[in-house]
């Protein structure tokens, strides 16, 4: 396997922003991350990003340009920009190419997800009962941490 | 007082002493909530233990969107993770209890309780 290395980030501040939507806040990123590591998206031989309620994110060739590379979606949840960066990893160590782009982005109106349970293989009624609720699933598993740990 | 109806049919057992209804599977290993489509096909039904012990808690202080379908009128109710001894983690509302009582490992047992004026449906609390 080849070593792998980050040679470029970028960022959108993070907040509500009006205005601009959460892809666009993408494509902000990565045009900074571009400019960071001092290459052109011509240069990116293969792409990996995602959102879960903001879009597609290979649609960022309209606005980065039309260069033929390969742009996988990813859709993991919580989990999509890490699972995007693993996955420009991947393709880089495997030799079969030497520069990758990673993104990930969202946007969400107020308030928690309204997850539909049948989309996660659940019955309706753990939605019904206010059970299906990612505040509560990250609640619960630290709150495990600390009581098990302090 | 009208009789509830449960939720849904079929999650717990009838009866004075109900239990919670899971699945075992081909493998021995025991799930809750029961596995949907194919998955179903090769699992039996396995009642689950009336007690365990809690994993793990919260509290729900903001109503949650739909799906939610609770009282129109909100109030804050704790949830957690309940520990069935040999069976499964499963997650429920936790009753007769406020947050500053609820411990890692404390015993917790099964009960039947109404989630608007017209349905019921699972939970635990501590044991007595």
């Amino acid at each position: 396997m080849n070593d792998v290395y980050i040679i470029g980030a970028g960022i959108h501040k993070f907040g509500r922003t009006e205005g601009r939507s959460g892809r666009d806040q993408g494509v902000f990123a990565m045009r900074q991350a571009l400019a960071d590591a001092g290459v052109e998206w011509s240069d990116i031989q293969a792409a990996y990003g995602g959102s879960m309620a903001a879009g597609q994110a290979d649609v960022m060739v309209n606005d980065l340009g039309l260069t033929g590379l390969p742009f996988v979606n990813v859709f993991n949840g919580c989990a999509t920009g890490g699972s995007s960066l693993a996955s420009a990893r991947y393709a880089i160590a495997s030799g079969e190419i030497d520069l990758a782009a990673a993104v990930g982005f969202d946007k969400h109106p107020r308030g928690a997800f309204a997850a539909k349970p049948s989309s996660y293989g659940l019955p309706d009624w753990y939605g019904q009962t206010g059970m299906m609720m990612t505040t509560q699933f990250f609640a619960l598993k630290i709150q495990r941490y600390m009581a098990s740990t302090a | 007082m009208t009789k509830l109806t449960p939720i849904a049919e079929g999650l717990w057992t009838e009866g004075d002493r109900p239990q919670l209804i899971g699945g075992k599977l081909p493998n021995g290993k025991i799930v809750f909530p029961l596995p949907l489509g194919d998955s179903a096909k090769t699992m039996t039904l396995h009642p689950l233990s009336r007690e365990g012990t809690l994993w793990s808690w919260t509290r729900q202080d903001f109503k949650p969107k739909p799906p939610y379908d609770g009282p129109e009128e909100f109030e804050p109710f704790l949830v957690g993770y309940i520990e069935l001894p040999g069976e499964v983690i499963v997650e429920s509302h936790i009753v007769d209890a406020k947050l500053e009582d609820l411990n890692l490992g404390m015993p917790m047992e099964f009960v039947i309780v109404p989630f608007d004026d017209k349905r019921s449906t699972y939970a635990f609390r501590p044991k007595s």
